[in-house]
């Protein structure tokens, strides 16, 4: 029984035990309850609770069944991460390297709670985050781009920004006019569609975005994949801008070596889910990291 | 023999019927009993006809006029002709001239020109007893002129007529899309919006209908005519209510698992409609229409109950609340950004468990308020609306409004407009045929988003 259980996940659970109580329940209520008590069940609905049942059973058995063939699981997937430390300091820029598929983007997901994590913490502030659920983190003060940008297509521009008000108080929430004078272009597009943006646009609006929530962790994932050479100088002058007003940790997963090494304060190089090289930026050996990103 | 009329009051006394002076010392015994016979009705008839026809209230001597129209009695002539002549209210003068044609086209006996131009009289009339007269007059008459003139004027009504009663059944076409916009405008929410296959949608229209029943019962009869406005925020609150639990009870759970989600809520479902009919009983409950939705008024050719147009602007004004909530608000913004990015919109701070619970509490609640103004509910009067609402949805266009109300309009519309020619049944498998074929060739339905935002 257990090792079928484990191959639920917690909605398989919550329909088994759906089930089993209904199959419990169905023939108390039919033999039980006293014929003319007033709780008695008239038979057909004995008989739909029965039939109800058997659905429920079919239902089960095709999960099962899917279960077993691999079908619509949803990703009980491989462990990513071993052997992590890494710190992102308030005022600094922080620069995560490897090569692809590393896991990098999965470091910064569980930091900022879109992966559970199996062990070990998240610190922030003093604080352990990691059984907080994403939304708890970003009120926080995390903020995050995503690889892919990840950009609401259907709202507009200032609608983008304006679902990180939710990370915010009530009487806080505006959109700080720095935004605008960080990435000029947004404050022309305010009314077009997040989906017709250009790539460029797209990034430096899930920065913006971002920073919307006036996060005191600023987490990009890949910002200059992508994106012509402008716009990249673009968002590196920004970043820096970001750093020098204070008050923010900025943490960069990036492939482009050249770009983030300009960037950076800290460095941290990562290999088959585990941080090999870190330290700061002026003690770093810049052949020892190149030798970890050629392929 | 002694020729005097006399007639019995109820307490009694006998009244000299000429004079009007009371009669004593008479025994009723003693006078014969007038026989009442066709010929005695039709003298009083003529003579009450004519003398409503001077009735001093307008609307009287119009109803009067009618009803002459309507028995085409000659002996009413002279008076209609009296009454003309006089006549000061000009709808009373055209009803008056309406009967007066409609006796003299009827009759054989008057000249050929004056019944032609009795008929150009009646045609602009162009009801059912105009088309009945003058086909009766089309059929019988012996001159030729005549004939040709009732032939023509018959046909110009009976293309008016049908014309008149396509725009009828458009009319009931609009009033059947209103109550399936309500229907399906929440299951857009859920459905559409959140990707829920939801099978308790029409059972939140019930329980919805049940809500406003028990408000009628429970409110004294003074408070009736007000019953509706404090149904409406029940039934909403009531479907919203069932809709949260079950979100939070069996949803929730069940996320991204479409199979399961559908057998589960019509598991639901069926619960709901058996607790119903163990607290309700199985039969239809009346729920009594407030005055100001009762009642009817013409337009043209077409009959308009006052209770659709009031369903209809129901429909609008829930319609246009929700766009709003949608468009304009934050708890809107959110949910939309929920929509088009589940973890990102977690990202940037939304809790997407509770405003999946507030989008349920929305859809299911606006389900509920669908119903809220019809005249019998029963446990399964939610099974008539889930599937056409789905329809609905999918013919829209997943996900949004705008075509849910378009999808609403071509299926209550084209169902209506189906139905005289087809018959109910043969109507819905023709529509949903007319879906299948339509969905093959734009599968995202009516209002398929376009652009580079939906490959995004």
């Amino acid at each position: 029984m257990i090792a079928l259980l484990s191959r639920f996940d917690r909605a398989g659970l919550a329909f088994l035990a759906l089930t089993l109580g209904a199959a419990a329940l169905t023939p108390v209520l039919a033999l039980a309850v006293p014929r003319d008590s007033p709780f008695a069940m008239p038979p057909y609905v004995v008989a739909l609770l029965g039939k109800y049942l058997c659905y429920a059973i079919l239902a089960l058995a095709l999960d099962l069944v899917w279960g077993y063939c691999g079908i619509l699981s949803l990703g009980h997937g491989a462990q990513a991460l071993r052997a992590v430390s890494l710190k992102a300091e308030i005022g600094r820029v922080t620069c995560v390297l490897g090569r692809n598929g590393v896991g990098k983007s999965s470091l910064l997901r569980a930091i900022i709670g879109q992966e559970k994590i199996a062990r070990g913490a998240v610190r922030w502030m003093g604080e352990d985050v990691a059984a907080l659920p994403p939304h708890l983190r970003a009120r926080r003060g995390f903020g995050y781009a995503p690889q892919g940008r990840e950009i609401f297509p259907l709202l507009t521009v200032r609608e983008n920004l304006m679902t990180g008000f939710a990370a915010l108080p009530r009487d806080e929430r505006e959109i700080d006019e720095g935004i605008f004078s960080l990435f000029p272009v947004l404050a022309d597009m305010l009314g077009r569609r997040g989906g017709d943006l250009s790539g460029g646009q797209q990034q430096q609006l899930a920065i913006a975005r971002a920073l919307v929530t006036r996060p005191k962790l600023l987490a990009l994932d890949e910002p200059t994949e992508g994106i012509q050479p402008s716009i990249i100088r673009d968002i590196g002058r920004a970043i820096l801008h970001l750093k020098q007003r204070g008050g923010m940790a900025i943490l960069v997963v990036e492939q482009y070596f050249e770009w983030a090494r300009d960037l950076a304060d800290d460095y941290a190089v990562m290999e088959r889910g585990a941080v090999v090289l870190a330290g700061e930026r002026k003690d770093m050996v810049e052949s020892e990291v190149r030798k970890r990103l050629s392929v | 023999m002694n020729r005097r009329v006399v007639y019995q009051t109820t307490g009694g006394a006998l009244i000299d019927a000429k004079s009007g002076a009371t009669l004593t010392g008479v025994s009723p015994d003693s006078f014969k009993k007038a026989r009442v016979n066709n010929a005695l009705r039709r003298a009083i008839e003529a003579a009450l006809g004519a003398l409503t026809l001077a009735n001093p209230d307008p609307q009287k001597r119009v109803d009067a006029a009618e009803a002459v129209f309507k028995t085409r009695d000659a002996k009413a002539l002279p008076a209609l002709k009296a009454q003309l002549a006089k006549e000061s209210d000009p709808r009373a003068a055209a009803a008056l001239r309406q009967a007066l044609a409609a006796i003299v086209a009827l009759d054989d006996s008057t000249a050929a020109p004056d019944r032609v131009a009795a008929i150009a009289e009646l045609q602009p009339r162009g009801d059912e007893d105009a088309e009945s007269l003058i086909g009766e007059i089309a059929a019988k008459a012996k001159d030729p002129a005549v004939q040709r003139a009732a032939t023509a004027a018959l046909s110009s009504i009976k293309t008016r007529l049908a014309l008149w009663s396509v725009a009828q059944n458009l009319w009931y076409g609009v009033s059947a899309s209103s109550v399936l916009l309500l229907a399906a405008i929440g299951l857009a929410i859920t459905f559409g919006v959140m990707g829920v296959i939801n099978m308790t949608h029409g059972e939140m229209v019930m329980l919805g209908a049940y809500a406003t029943f028990v408000v009628q019962s429970v409110l004294p009869p003074s408070l009736s005519e007000w019953s509706l406005a404090i149904a409406l925020p029940v039934a909403f609150l009531v479907s919203a209510g069932v809709g949260v639990a079950l979100e939070r009870a069996v949803i929730q759970f069940l996320y991204g698992r479409p199979l399961e989600t559908l057998l589960a809520t019509w598991g639901v479902s069926l619960i709901l409609q058996q607790a119903v009919r163990s607290v309700f009983g199985a039969n239809n409950r009346q729920v009594h229409a407030p005055k100001f939705m009762s009642g009817a008024f013409d337009l043209g050719g077409l009959s308009i109950t006052s209770g659709r147009l009031w369903i209809i602007a129901l429909a609008i004004l829930a319609f246009v609340a929700l766009q709003l909530a949608l468009r304009a608000t934050s708890f809107g913004l959110r949910m939309r950004a929920v929509t088009q990015n589940r973890r990102m919109a977690a990202a940037m701070g939304i809790s997407t468990g509770r405003i999946d619970m507030l989008a349920f509490a929305l859809g299911s609640g606006i389900a509920g308020v669908a119903l809220s103004q019809i005249d019998n509910v029963s446990p399964n009067l939610g099974q008539g609306y889930i599937i056409d609402s789905f329809m609905v949805v999918v013919l829209g266009g997943v996900g949004n409004l705008w075509g849910t109300l378009l999808g609403a309009a071509t299926l209550g519309v084209a169902n209506k407009l189906l139905e005289p020619m087809t018959g109910a049944a043969l109507g819905k498998i023709l529509l949903l045929v007319f879906i299948i074929l339509f969905i093959q060739k734009r599968p995202r339905g009516l209002f398929a988003l376009k652009g580079r935002a939906v490959e995004a």
